[in-house]
């Protein structure tokens, strides 16, 4: 990718940008200053905190000073001879981090002034596509050192695409284990933008002592903010989440949700709706709370997204959530589920992108 | 005082989802102090944050991103700073500004207490 695009895109995209441009060989390159900021100060300012992150021995990939309130200055390195440099006024910290991030995976940026090829240019965008599942893998958590507690997990992860807008997110704390399952709006790509902002933001907003309804919050309130900036035109990000909060010392599971179903599986089968967000998430989040229930060896939780009972046959049926409850009922448990997903879309494409979570302590 | 010090920091490690070690380190005051895990890399970086400060001393804070963890950087009073290692890759801009500005003010104090003991002013 050339520079100049680069650095439009990126700009188009987040109205905060101050100053932008590339470090290369030494030099400033491709520099853009929308701040009031004198340009040599900025120069100054840039070039000494360069030099900074160079120490080959501290390896520093990413560096961000706040250099004034409201003024973020942040390093990129891309190669070891390349660094993208970013002057924003603070704003969503985590939006513009993964967007570049995810622009920079396997893109060479070329300094080269002659046209690329369009050849190179469909590598790229296929590259770029299997960066974003490489981005979005490395966002997805480790069970096992998570939610250990938890004796059975059987976890179904499949999106449609190479990458797509279903997600987990598990976290660890001194005495509880959260674990969170998502369903973003869009497929591909956008669907994936939106699960990885998604999991930056949970990331940014948690901490221990919240209630699963607070983290729901917490997100809805920073993914407002962020829409309200118009990051793409058409673009936007919806999430159905279904939160949970563990304690293995009382084995009590606290949960609230904005329109995933919970299954609660001892000798029979209950499952908790909840009011999807969707139509008037404003409202509904308003009055979101979180519900406690026992959870101990005796008994297993299991929640999904809408890919599953959305799944269509041969025929174009739905799999429906009735079919569900009753493999549960009968003594099914997560790897059950999946095997019925798997036999009613045999050789049928997949409908949208699945995950699901089956959890007993 | 140290005393006082090392529960600060205790403290601040507590609240700090991920962060491992931490330390106190100043320009001006005859006195640093660690705590937790990882002690050296905060020592091992610790010129960086220094030299980042901006001449109008407003910086608050800094994030350092290396393969392994994070650095987070609090400057108090700009010349002296807190630095935390967190293990996590991903720079939480909430989190550690609501860890600044619950923790930069009892510093401060802390850090006006120890100059009126070492008779610096």
């Amino acid at each position: 990718m050339k520079p100049k695009k680069f650095i439009n895109q990126l700009n188009q995209n987040f109205e905060e940008i101050l100053s932008l441009g590339f470090i290369s060989e030494g030099e400033l390159k491709e520099f853009s200053n929308f701040s009031t900021i004198d340009s040599e100060h900025l120069e100054g300012i840039v070039m000494r905190l360069y030099f900074l992150t160079l120490d080959p021995e501290k390896d520093i990939k990413f560096f961000i000073n706040q250099y004034e309130e409201n003024r973020y200055l942040y390093l990129v390195k891309i190669t070891e001879e390349v660094w993208l440099f970013v002057m924003c006024s603070d704003s969503n910290f985590a939006k513009l981090h993964f967007f570049i991030k995810y622009m920079l995976s396997d893109v060479v940026i070329d300094f080269d002034d002659s046209e690329p090829q369009d050849e190179e240019k469909l590598t790229v965008e296929q590259e770029k596509l299997l960066s974003a599942q490489r981005i979005q893998q490395m966002l997805l958590p480790d069970l096992d050192k998570q939610i250990p507690s938890f004796k059975t997990r059987q976890l179904h992860y499949k999106p449609k695409d190479i990458v797509g807008g279903d997600f987990y997110w598990a976290k660890k704390t001194k005495t509880h284990e959260w674990i969170v399952v998502g369903d973003c709006t869009g497929h591909s790509v956008e669907g994936a933008l939106g699960s990885v902002s998604v999991m930056s933001i949970l990331n940014e907003v948690f901490y221990s002592n919240m209630n699963p309804h607070h983290l729901i919050k917490a997100l809805h309130e920073s993914l407002n903010n962020m829409q309200s900036q118009d990051l793409v035109d058409g673009y936007g990000i919806g999430v159905e989440l279904m939160v949970m909060k563990y304690e293995p010392k009382t084995k009590t599971l606290k949960y609230s949700s904005n329109g995933l179903t919970l299954y609660l599986i001892d000798d029979r089968v209950r499952h908790f709706k909840t009011k999807k967000s969707s139509f008037d998430p404003d409202r509904v989040i308003k009055y979101i709370r979180s519900r406690t229930i026992h959870l101990d060896e005796n008994r297993a939780v299991f929640t999904h997204s809408d890919g599953i009972p959305d799944q269509l046959n041969s025929e174009g049926k739905k799999l429906k959530t009735a079919k569900l409850r009753r493999t549960l009922g009968e003594g099914g448990d997560g790897n059950s589920i999946r095997q019925l997903f798997d036999d009613w879309k045999n050789e049928e494409i997949q409908t949208d992108d699945v995950v699901s979570i089956y959890l007993k302590p | 005082m140290n005393e006082e010090l090392e529960e600060l920091l205790e403290k601040l490690l507590g609240d700090y989802s991920d962060a491992i070690g931490i330390a106190f380190q100043s320009l001006e005051l005859p006195i640093a102090s660690h705590y937790g895990e990882k002690t050296d890399i905060l020592e091992k970086y610790k010129d960086i944050p220094m030299m980042s400060i901006d001449e109008s001393f407003n910086t608050s804070f800094n994030f350092i991103i290396t393969e392994g963890g994070t650095i987070v950087i609090f400057f108090i009073k700009n010349l002296h700073f807190i630095s935390v290692f967190v293990k996590n890759e991903m720079p939480n801009k909430e989190l550690a500004l609501r860890i600044y500005q619950k923790y930069a003010p009892k510093f401060e104090q802390l850090i006006n207490r120890l100059y009126e003991a070492e008779k610096i002013h």
